[in-house]
């Protein structure tokens, strides 16, 4: 039998693996977006299961932190890639290897 | 912590990773988009039921509310078709990145988690108190929280020269071209 915090831990790390997953397997930029956000809640999860578990809030506050750089981030990325759709439209990520990476 | 896992958990976690998974596999982006909305609600959930009130509340605010919404919104605007399958050459890294990624996944579980079976019942303290977060960021954590006013700043400033027309953006895409 398992215990709540294993299950949420595990349900976090299987939130990671899933984003990692599909920022290496789709091209598309916006899902790339999406996959880094599902890592980002894996992360999220995990640490508040550990707060939750250890009874004192320094992980929420991280956790707190942690949504505002993401909220951030979203933005930047989406206005990234409209202008990269305004100039070229298109948003896959094979589409840019300027750096011929 | 106490006890195992309640049905409703065990229920709003296969919610999650389903919807999750159907972020990834999804063909059409819009159909991504919804699930990463249903993934951040469910996760929202999860923090419910555990009791973390006040963050389940901020991640159904900002996650599900805001930034779901954005990359609906963007989505939409950018009319983006379902993307190519099959590109040929590339079965090679769909097998190595499902390696990479199974890899992970296992190591981790089966790293961790006997390690958290050992650690027992924690104290019952709550912790998740707003009032107790917001003592953490404003005495202990100051620099870091006025830091994130900076960052969203910054992030301000990025958004509106990114926006504007005949800048970076048409320097990138040339060269995008050329290439």
């Amino acid at each position: 039998m398992i215990t709540q915090l294993q299950f949420l831990v595990g349900i976090g790390l299987a939130l990671f693996s899933i984003g990692i997953l599909g920022f290496l397997v789709r091209r598309s930029g916006i899902i790339a977006l999406m996959s880094l956000e599902l890592m980002l809640n894996g992360v999220n999860l995990c640490l508040v299961s550990f707060s939750k578990h250890h009874g004192n809030a320094e992980g929420s506050a991280l956790v707190l932190l942690i949504v505002l750089v993401a909220a951030a981030e979203a933005a930047l990325a989406l206005s990234l890639f409209v202008s990269l759709f305004r100039q070229s439209g298109s948003v896959e990520l094979d589409d840019f290897r300027l750096l011929k990476g | 912590m106490m006890g195992s896992p309640t049905i409703l958990q065990w229920i709003i976690g296969a919610i999650t990773l389903a919807s999750a998974l159907l972020v990834i596999l999804g063909r059409n982006p819009i159909v991504s988009a919804i699930s990463l909305m249903a993934t951040m609600f469910a996760t929202g959930l999860l923090y419910f039921s555990l009791g973390a009130h006040f963050i389940g509340v901020v991640q159904i605010l900002i996650y599900a509310g805001a930034i779901s919404v954005l990359i609906i919104f963007i989505v939409m605007l950018l009319d983006l078709r379902p993307t190519r399958v099959n590109i040929p050459g590339r079965a090679p890294v769909y097998v190595l990145s499902l390696v990479a990624g199974a890899t992970f996944f296992v190591a981790a579980i089966f790293s961790v988690l006997p390690l958290l079976r050992a650690v027992g019942i924690g104290p019952l303290g709550n912790g998740q108190q707003p009032e107790e977060i917001s003592m953490q960021l404003l005495s202990k954590y100051m620099i870091p929280f006025q830091a994130t006013a900076l960052l969203l700043l910054a992030a301000v400033m990025g958004v509106v020269v990114l926006g504007k027309k005949n800048m970076m953006s048409e320097r990138i895409a040339k060269g995008a071209k050329k290439s």
